[in-house]
């Protein structure tokens, strides 16, 4: 008989791919703060405002008719669970910020429904962050964010609105839903920026 | 734009909130709270009358929708499910948000 005994495991996972006190799962549990506004697809835009009263955006037609890229990527969301290897389809937000001229730093992220959440610019370009429609090779379904919702897979899941609506850019990091009662401005999973 | 309670109303016999119908998004009554609230409030919060800021409507707390699967508690009014209360518990603090809730009327133990 060991010592030590072999149920021992310290905090650390033994799975690399999982930040410190999450656990993996499979299923895709629906977490959300309201009912899921529905949006028909001829009602839908996608926004971005910056200074000066800029604004652009794209109907549902012009949206699909953007480069679109098949993202496989581990997501992380803050009550615990992660699920490895989620593959998705969707513009990459790079894409949406090629006719943007702005000097502003943050994001809010609006959501129909009106969820909202604050982004940095910089964790949205450079291609981590991404509007997406795909899930798993269907579309993606009401009860996860469908028709699009943003994809910032680096960060805790609560930064990936659900039924995404737009970005405003903003000077300063304004806290959004759950950033405003608790919870992190930044939210990286791998330095559990959980709560603030 | 600014506002988080600028909520599209579904249409009241849409309980396809969910992709598939008769899926919807599950959300229990305001008795569902009690337990996490009773360790803030000393009062009997089910039972009072809250007026949502956002229409106006007088209801006992117990019925409001309450979202439970979320990374908080987020306390909605059934009649334009504006947010009226959020709690969230982090190991070390609760943060309630009470700001939906223009008043609370309580009743006084006899
Ligand atoms: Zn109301």
């Amino acid at each position: 008989m060991g010592i030590i005994s072999s149920g021992f495991r310290g905090r650390r996972s033994e799975n690399a791919a999982l930040p410190p006190g999450q656990h993996e799962t499979q299923d895709f549990p629906v977490l959300t703060a309201g009912p899921a506004p529905l949006i028909p697809a001829d009602e839908w835009e996608f926004f971005i405002t910056a200074e000066d009263g800029q604004r652009l955006s794209w109907s549902w037609d012009e949206f699909m008719a953007l480069p679109q890229e098949e993202i496989t990527q581990d997501i992380h969301c803050v009550t615990s669970w992660s699920k490895l290897g989620t593959t998705w389809r969707g513009v990459s937000v790079d894409t949406l910020f090629e006719n943007v001229e702005t000097t502003r730093d943050f994001a809010t992220a609006h959501s129909f429904g009106g969820y909202t959440t604050n982004v940095p610019l910089w964790d949205l370009l450079g291609g981590k962050a991404w509007v997406a429609w795909e899930f798993d090779h269907e579309p993606l379904e009401r009860a996860h964010g469908g028709p699009a919702r943003l994809l910032v897979p680096h960060l805790y899941f609560w930064k990936s609105a659900k039924w995404v609506h737009g970005l405003e850019l903003t000077d300063e990091d304004i806290p959004g839903f759950w950033e405003s009662n608790g919870y992190h401005l930044h939210g990286n999973p791998w330095r559990e920026e959980r709560y603030s | 734009m600014t506002s988080t309670d600028d909520f599209a109303v579904p249409e009241s016999e849409d309980q396809d909130i969910a992709a598939e119908p008769h899926d919807p998004i599950p959300y229990v009554d305001g008795n569902a709270a009690a337990g996490a609230l009773s360790e803030v409030f000393r009062i009997d919060i089910i039972a009072a009358l809250g007026r949502c800021r956002h229409c106006g409507s007088v209801r006992a707390f117990g019925e409001t929708m309450v979202f439970t699967d979320a990374p908080g508690i987020v306390v909605r009014c059934r009649d334009c499910q504006g947010v009226l209360l959020r709690l969230v518990q982090t190991p070390t603090k609760y943060w309630l948000d009470l700001s939906g809730l223009s008043y609370l009327e309580i009743d006084r133990e006899e």
